[in-house]
């Protein structure tokens, strides 16, 4: 029996349509997701909250699936992003809420990263940080990058899929749990601190970036990064330290890997946001005349700012806050000491350690 | 013409059992049944001992009730008189002779339905009414009467009595030109209470033993009126009359002017025993203790000299330490009088007050509005600061309370350095059991009901100096203050006021929002006489804009920065994306308050965290309140409760 599923599409229309269910997509703890076919032949995924005692944080984490998707859609307009998931409508307000997206195409790297070829690898590199461009530029912290949540197609190329966990620039960190693999320090527990940014993704995707460039294994120590932070001119290193010295991702694809990059700024939302306080200002200042605006006052809207002299990357498994410290944390980070510079013509060796096979500037 | 009918009940077994008509002059069905609904909840609470007339406004009727004497049930046979109002009064009713006992109970006999006669005139029920036992039932319920009571318990003393006070009543009523419908029963054995009557309703009850103690200035009032009417009752109507009495237009007006008569009343009647000034009459708080129908000790304090202010009728209270002690009882949903013994200690005394309230004295205020109580630490701890919420109907003012008081009570303001307890705790008890609870549980909260304004609730709030002050909080029902008229006095000594927007009012198209301009206009005058009020204007019901920059930032910040405490930046960002969200939304109209309120914020808020969803009166998501605090709080630092340096910038 067909049913009637009335919703919004993101870009505001309206739409009614009688829906007929397919085979189950892709499903989580929190939102259980399915195929919706359309009485005119379109399927979308559609995630809802799952009942059971969860439902509450299945409501939250449905409700960042929208607001990502939305902001994504104002920033793209027509141009949307092949890298991200695509949201096509939602209803966030029923009784039993729902978001519909195009149907995800690919698998998770996971499965898939093992047996990219080196032209594959420089186009997952290119589709995963250009992805994440465009996901900043929305103002948006995806903040669960990982093997299973990117997936890889090799005509279609990189998809950023499952944004049940992200949030917006400029608010606060919290935890987050069950994740610490691919979760950064400073979003593990006890340990939150600052705002969210456009850095804050960029753990997991160097985290990502060497899983996939070695073949699937975890990193051990952080010597192991030196012919990644060659391929990206020295910019990947950084990459797992301290947020505020991270490199965003397009620094990562245009002083890194040289490439031009066709996405809107990350500082977008946060100079609409400066100007419209300007205007208050305007009217506080008529109102009282001697009102001092406070120096810090636009410091929570700075999630752009980068310290003018970020140190460089230590040459080799010394950083203060990389690869000794995350390993004692528990979480892998970086390759081992001891391999050699030319990662593609090594081998995996005795004593544990990995190998790296790709090519500095592989394309 | 217009007639008197006459329509005959029996009750075989009594009034709980079956009961139908017998006989009726009604010539339709229709007014057959409508009469019969009307009176059938009556019909079942009364006794042979009582009559009931009952005025439904247009229309009344006359009941009385017959048992036989062997029954064992309460009675079996009643009988009815209906008609027009104007013609079957109360009066009218009272005098009628009463129709012989022996022939309603002939088996299956048939009441007379022959026209009614008048008895002896009003000649024996004006000498009962005039006499010494009746003048002193008729005093304390004339004073009720004219402070504008709705229900008056009164004791059933002996056979007549009652009756006799009725007619005086009316009788006095009818000279001062009150008309009120007034409804009676003087005999109700039942503490069953049938509320379908407009205007006063009076019964008489043998269980007890007092009235409740009326107003006290409405006392000598009374006491005087009821004096010159068993003196002579004629005089009194003519003394009445001279001097304009009938000449006000409006009830209110009329007792205004009853008021101002009381002296010439008094000299009127050449005793001047019973003389005292009109003013203390109205409100000098000594009178209280010359109450003759309570024996209840006053506690009295040393007058500190502060005055205090009514916030429900403005009323300047100067010497708050002498009014009497009051307490709201759960059973019967009343305030009593609270008799303190004469010899109790410090901390017994303390004991014994703890949780009271106290009348606001003011005769004026309570023709206006009503009998009405403010907490008994209202006043002793320097001038209260007193917030209310603005907005529409549907704008979410009631459930932001509850959130707000919600948040409280989890010691939410700890947070920020602020301790707070409940003033009056019977009031804070019944503040959470009707709206705090239910939302808590997920429930749809109702609106606020139109024509109540009282507190909502009121706590002692004690910052990081030490200081205490006292925070009352009023929620006004938005059709309400659309309108400026009685009622809403707050908002002329309101310190802090709660501008409350309705974000589903969000829509891009011009908004704004008419009970605000209503209010500011008041805000204007009042600035201008150097008396500021501050704003915290509120874009409530957030979450259905969750999805919108900036607010998805602010719903998705927590309520308080970890350790940064009152944080005057944080309060100054936040209103100026508020500000900016609502220009972009073509609604700066809402944002006036901030321009026109010498200090002033702007908040992003969800009472609920959530849509009610589906018209079920529930909350899918349940309900998970946002940033509900922050209003209040920078409430409590824009009106000097909360005090430091960051405090005085918040709002700035």
């Amino acid at each position: 029996m067909p049913e009637q599923m009335a919703f919004r599409k993101v870009t505001g229309e309206p739409v009614t349509h009688e829906v007929s269910y397919g085979a189950e997509g892709p499903a989580g703890d929190y939102l259980r997701g399915r195929i919706v076919r359309f009485d005119d032949g379109i399927e979308l995924l559609e995630h809802r909250p799952v009942n059971g005692p969860q439902r509450r944080e299945a409501y939250e984490r449905l409700d960042n699936e929208i607001l990502a998707g939305r902001q994504l859609h104002e920033l793209a307009d027509w141009s949307y992003p092949t890298q991200v998931a695509k949201l096509y409508g939602d209803e966030p307000n029923s009784a039993d809420p729902f978001a519909l997206f195009e149907p995800y195409q690919g698998s998770p790297l996971r499965d898939v990263g093992l047996y990219m070829g080196d032209h594959e690898f420089d186009a997952f590199l290119t589709g995963l940080l250009t992805g994440l461009c465009w996901i900043a530029a929305a103002g948006i912290a995806h903040q669960m990058i990982s093997q299973d949540t990117v997936l890889w197609d090799s005509e279609r190329g990189v998809l950023i899929t499952d944004f049940s966990r992200s949030t917006i620039f400029g608010v606060r960190r919290t935890t987050l749990d069950g994740y610490d693999g691919w979760v950064p320090k400073e979003l593990r527990q006890g340990r939150c601190a600052g705002t969210v940014g456009p850095r804050d993704d960029i753990w997991a995707a160097g985290q990502l970036i060497y899983f996939v460039g070695n073949q699937g294994e975890e990193p051990q120590d952080r010597s192991q990064l030196a012919d990644l932070d060659a391929m990206f001119n020295g910019l990947f290193d950084p990459i797992f330290g301290p947020v505020e010295n991270r490199p965003t991702a397009r620094e990562l694809l245009e002083d890194g890997l040289g490439r031009r990059v066709n996405v809107p700024s990350e500082a977008r939302r946060s100079e609409r946001l400066k100007a419209g306080r300007e205007s208050f200002l305007e009217v506080r200042t008529r109102k009282h005349a001697g009102a001092v605006t406070p120096p810090d006052f636009n410091a929570d809207l700075d999630w752009m700012g980068v310290p003018a002299d970020r140190p460089a990357a230590p040459a080799n498994g010394d950083h203060p806050d990389a690869v000794g410290t995350a390993a004692a944390d528990g979480a892998s980070v970086c390759p081992p000491a001891g391999t050699d510079g030319d990662a593609a013509d090594t081998t995996a060796g005795a004593g544990g350690t990995t190998r790296f096979k790709r090519r500095r500037g592989a394309s | 013409m217009k007639t008197v009918d006459q329509i005959t009940y029996q009750a075989r077994t009594g009034g709980s059992g079956m009961i139908f008509e017998t006989a009726t002059s009604l010539r339709d069905q229709a007014g057959s049944d409508l009469w019969w609904s009307r009176l059938e909840p009556w019909l079942r609470v009364g006794k042979p001992q009582g009559r009931a007339y009952l005025n439904f406004g247009t229309e009344a009727a006359f009941v009385r009730w017959y048992a036989d004497p062997m029954s064992h049930y309460d009675w079996e046979r009643a009988h009815v008189l209906a008609g027009a109002a104007d013609l079957l009064t109360g009066r009218y009713a009272l005098e009628l002779v009463t129709p012989d006992q022996a022939k309603q109970f002939q088996p299956e006999a048939q009441v007379p339905l022959s026209a009614t006669e008048r008895g002896q005139g009003p000649g024996a029920i004006e000498a009962r009414a005039r006499s010494a036992d009746a003048t002193e039932q008729l005093i304390p319920l004339l004073a009720h009467a004219m402070r504008g009571e709705r229900r008056v318990t009164m004791p059933w003393t002996a056979p007549l009595v009652p009756e006799a006070v009725m007619w005086g009543l009316l009788s006095i009523l009818q000279m001062i030109g009150d008309t009120t419908p007034v409804s009676f029963l003087t005999y109700m054995s039942s503490t069953r209470v049938v509320e379908d009557t407009p205007g006063l309703f009076v019964g008489f009850r043998p269980d007890l033993t007092a009235v409740l103690p009326p107003d006290p200035g409405f006392i000598t009032l009374a006491e005087t009126l009821a004096a010159r009417f068993a003196d002579d009752m004629s005089a009194l109507r003519e003394l009445l009359a001279k001097h304009g009495m009938l000449e006000p237009a409006d009830r209110a007006s009329r007792i205004k002017r009853l008021l101002d008569l009381l002296p010439v009343i008094q000299v009127g009647g050449g005793d001047a025993d019973r003389t005292v000034p009109a003013n203390a009459a109205v409100d000098g708080p000594g009178e209280v203790d010359q109450h003759p129908s309570t024996s209840v000790r006053r506690v009295r304090r040393e007058n500190t000299g502060e005055i205090v202010r009514c916030p429900m009728c403005l009323h300047e209270i100067d010497d708050w330490n002498s009014l009497g002690y009051w307490r709201w009882d759960e059973s019967t949903e009343v305030y009593v009088e609270v008799e303190v013994p004469a010899d109790l200690n410090d901390l017994q005394l303390a004991r014994a007050l703890h949780g009271t309230s106290v009348r606001c004295p003011s005769a004026q205020g309570q023709a206006r509005i009503g009998a009405h109580f403010l907490p008994a630490d209202y006043g002793h701890f320097g001038p209260p600061v007193v917030l209310g919420f603005v907005g529409l109907t549907k704008s979410g003012k009631s459930h932001l309370l509850a959130s707000m008081v919600g948040g409280v009570v989890e010691r939410g303001l700890a947070r920020f350095g602020i301790s707070v307890n409940a003033l009056d705790h019977s009031l804070h008890r019944r503040y959470l059991d009707s709206w705090v609870s239910p939302l808590k549980q997920g429930k749809v909260l109702p609106g606020t009901r139109e024509g109540i304004v009282e507190f909502a609730d009121a706590f002692l709030v004690k910052g990081r100096d030490g200081s205490e002050r006292v925070v009352a909080l009023f929620d006004v029902a938005g059709g309400e203050l659309a309108k400026l008229d009685e009622g809403k006095e707050f908002l002329w000594i309101a310190d802090g006021l709660f501008f409350v927007i309705d974000s589903a009012r969000m829509t891009e198209e011009w908004a704004q929002d008419e009970t605000f301009g209503t209010v500011l206009d008041v805000v204007r005058r009042r600035t201008r006489n150097n008396e500021p009020v501050s704003a915290a204007v509120v874009l409530n019901k957030a979450d259905l804009l969750r999805f919108e920059e900036p607010v998805d930032r602010w719903l998705r910040s927590a309520e308080v920065i970890k350790g940064a405490g009152l944080d005057a930046v944080e309060f100054l960002r936040e209103s100026a994306d508020v500000y900016a969200f609502l220009d972009g939304k073509n609604a700066l109209a809402m944002a006036e308050p901030f321009e026109v309120c010498q200090k002033a914020t702007m908040h992003v808020v969800s009472p609920t965290g959530g849509a009610e969803t589906g018209g079920a009166g529930v909350y899918p998501r349940g309900v998970t309140p946002r940033r509900v605090l922050r209003p209040l709080v920078a409430m409590l630092a824009m009106t000097g409760v909360l005090t430091g340096p960051d405090a005085e910038q918040v709002g700035v």
